[in-house]
């Protein structure tokens, strides 16, 4: 199914933000998230980190679609970790009191649904919302869910946003728990937090990214290497279509892996500087954001031994 | 094949049914408590660092799936790993080649026990978040087990989890991007929600009483369920015989706050309406609704506003709730399955907890002894959630009237 981009929006370390107080790069850490410019005090006071950094990058992306009336805007979003300082937060009160300590506030966001609550709230939408996780893949999965709402006749529009955190206090907690593995990706420039949002619509027609015909026709995410290979060598690639690949999670060598089985060059860039944790849809809000995308480009992410693949023409 | 608005699409069968929780390790377990139920309720026993008193509805540890490490894998991985299983073997040597799996737990159960160790100066063995306690490491785990063939996505919003995955597996049926999609999914209690429901005032100390009066709130319980999906058309090639048929799903948002529903059940209505809509039915045409109904005093009013618009007093309404507990991400799933079993068995179930509706609950509640429903019934199962996300399926019988 091919769909029409309509705007982008994103909040990431390198791309729109100044550092600011409270950054810390070595983390990917923003410094204040503005949710001001974006939100009421009302609103944003139940908010936690993600939700700030999800609802910029989709006020953002609508504003840049040029969308007013936003009733009928499905939202999908994808995040890996959730409300990481939440979550935290409450296990660390329960475990101190049984379960007495917990109070009410910290409850909506231990859900990964949070940000899309918030979001079908501050956009007064009545229509279909979806949350998906799927580890570095989440940017991928969104996107394909939000395919599958606007393919399904679910709605016409689809605001997709997918981010995650940098909390320092989990990162120091996951290293402690011997998750060295993630503790130490968290705390390279690989990942920086920060959100990326996209309105995507079945038809053309957004005021300026719409003029341009960017499209995304989404391949069928595939969960094996062979699969996807199969796929990209039997699919509809043109001869100048760029294939990137993600760094970390192995995705240096899954390049090399895809270019000495298709014969042709696949990339494998250090960290971009958008949203690198929205995966896919960061790499496409950057892409648009950033000066007009290649003419084709494949997108293809790794979380363990998954894969995930996006196809996107301009 | 069916109309759907201008377009012809295919039908999407329930070939398969796959369930676990408090109530037995597997479907059949279900259906006998649906058709004589008792309750399966008793107090916290495997989360003793809650402090407080809590009713819950526990699974057997036995009924969570055989696993070669199951220290390793969350209590929510190996509660869907055994419902799945069940509901895949329907699919015999064919094979499953897409998986959708809603939870709102996910790895939680394996995050909890790493840190509560570290904070008591225990070093956690063999942790990992990635592959253990992430939302989507439960299918991860069923994918490998089961050898999934294509795409695998998890849902997490909250109590709608499980039927939005089978709401979007539809979807894959009818696009083609997968053949059979097992679809579903599914929650073991844990430290979490335990605190967080009792920090919201939401549980009761006695068990759940779905929409009837004086309601004492709601009552948390391990759960998964899991359909089997495919076209109608594939399933007859294959020699399966369908359940029940998939005939419409609508989902909605209520823009209204992020843990209550509003009053009068807007949000609820539009899903119900929306799913009637896909399905090509009007309301009169539902013979049963299997509701979300968790107990608690706003939830089931504001639903029964909803039901009580669309349907009137008509339609005979049951929640699975007073049997199984809310089984939070897993209850659009295990619901599924006690629709499926509706259908199928021409059965509505008894509402267990409540013969007779509270006054701010006008609907007909289905009695002891269930009731009978007349050939080719349209069952209609809703799901709704924190984030105001809701969700309602409607099945109906493979020779109805409702599919021709």
């Amino acid at each position: 199914m091919r769909l029409h981009v309509h705007g982008a929006g994103r909040i990431a370390l390198g791309a729109d933000e100044p550092l600011g107080p409270g950054a810390d790069r070595s983390l990917g850490r923003l410094g204040e998230v503005p949710i001001k410019q974006y939100a009421a005090p009302a609103a944003y006071r139940r908010y936690g980190r993600l939700t700030r950094l999800m609802h910029v990058a989709a006020a953002r992306a609508v504003a840049h679609a040029g969308i007013e009336d936003t009733s009928s805007l499905a939202v999908v979003t994808g995040t890996a970790l959730g409300e990481v300082a939440h979550g935290l937060e409450l296990l660390e009160r329960l475990h101190g009191s049984g379960g007495a300590a917990v109070g009410p506030a910290l409850v909506p966001g231990s859900v990964h649904n949070a940000p899309a609550g918030h979001l079908t709230i501050a956009l007064k939408t009545r229509a279909p919302s979806l949350a998906v996780s799927q580890g570095a893949l989440s940017g991928e999965a969104a996107l394909c869910a939000a395919a599958d709402l606007l393919g399904g006749g679910h709605a016409d529009l689809a605001l997709v946003v997918c981010g995650d955190e940098a909390d320092p206090a989990w990162v120091e907690r996951l290293a402690a728990l011997g998750a060295n593995g993630l503790a130490s990706a968290l705390a390279t420039e690989a990942f920086q937090e920060g959100a990326a949002a996209l309105v995507l619509g079945r038809e053309p027609g957004g005021r300026r990214l719409g003029a341009v015909g960017a499209t995304i026709e989404r391949l069928p995410c595939p969960q094996r290497v062979d699969e996807l290979l199969e796929q990209l060598a039997g699919g509809p690639l043109g001869p100048d279509a760029a294939l990137v690949t993600r760094p970390g999670a192995g995705g240096e060598e899954l390049a090399a892996r895809l270019a000495e089985t298709l014969g042709r060059p696949v990339e494998c860039p250090g960290a971009g500087s958008g949203a690198a944790q929205a995966g896919a849809l960061g790499a496409l809000a950057d892409a648009l954001l950033d000066g007009g995308p290649a003419r084709e480009l494949v997108l293809v992410g790794r979380e363990i031994d998954d894969l995930g693949a996006v196809h996107f023409r301009s | 094949m069916m109309k759907h608005g201008t377009a012809t699409r295919a039908l999407v069968a329930i070939t398969g049914i796959g369930a676990a929780g408090a109530f037995g390790p597997d479907a059949k377990a279900l259906r006998e408590k649906l058709e004589r139920p008792a309750r399966v309720f008793g107090p916290n026993r495997r989360h003793p660092r809650i402090a407080f008193e809590v009713t819950v509805g526990e699974a057997r540890e036995e009924w969570f799936a055989a696993h070669d490490h199951p220290q390793l894998d969350s209590d929510t991985g190996r509660l869907c790993l055994a419902a799945a299983r069940e509901c895949a073997a329907a699919a015999g040597g064919d094979g499953i080649d897409g998986l959708v799996l809603g939870t709102s737990t996910g790895g939680q159960s394996q995050n909890e026990a790493a840190l509560f160790d570290l904070l008591e100066g225990r070093a956690p063995a063999g942790y990992s978040y990635r592959r253990r306690g992430a939302m989507s490491a439960p299918a991860r785990l069923v994918a490998r087990d089961l050898d999934v063939a294509g795409p695998v996505q998890t849902i997490s919003t909250a109590c709608t989890s499980a039927a939005n995955a089978i709401a979007l597996a539809a979807d894959w049926i009818r696009s083609g991007r997968a053949r059979r999609v097992l679809a579903g999914g599914g929650d073991a209690l844990c430290h979490t929600t335990l605190a967080s429901f009792r920090a919201l005032e939401l549980t009761g100390a006695e068990p759940c009483r779905p929409f009837g009066p004086d309601r004492p709130g709601l009552t948390l319980g391990d759960g998964a369920g899991f359909l089997l999906l495919e076209r109608l058309d594939d399933a007859t090639a294959a020699g399966r015989a369908p359940l029940a048929l998939l005939l419409g799903c609508g989902l909605s948002s209520d823009a209204h706050h992020m843990t209550a529903p509003p009053a009068d059940g807007a949000g609820a209505e539009l899903a119900m309406r929306r799913a009637l809509e896909d399905a090509g039915l009007e309301p009169d045409r539902v013979d049963h609704v299997n509701a979300h109904g968790t107990g608690t005093p706003l939830n089931d009013a504001a639903e029964a506003a909803a039901i009580s618009r669309l349907f009137g007093a008509r339609v005979p309404v049951m929640s699975c709730k007073g049997l199984t507990g809310h089984t939070l991400g897993g209850a659009g799933g295990v619901e599924a399955v006690a629709a499926v079993l509706a259908v199928s068995r021409r059965r509505a179930f008894e509402n267990l907890g409540a013969a007779e509706p509270g006054p701010d609950c006008p609907l007909t509640l289905v009695g002891a002894g269930g009731l009978e429903l007349p050939a080719g019934a349209v069952v209609l199962s809703n799901s709704f959630a924190f984030g105001g996300n809701n969700c309602a399926l409607i099945f109906g019988a493979a020779d109805g009237e409702a599919t021709r």
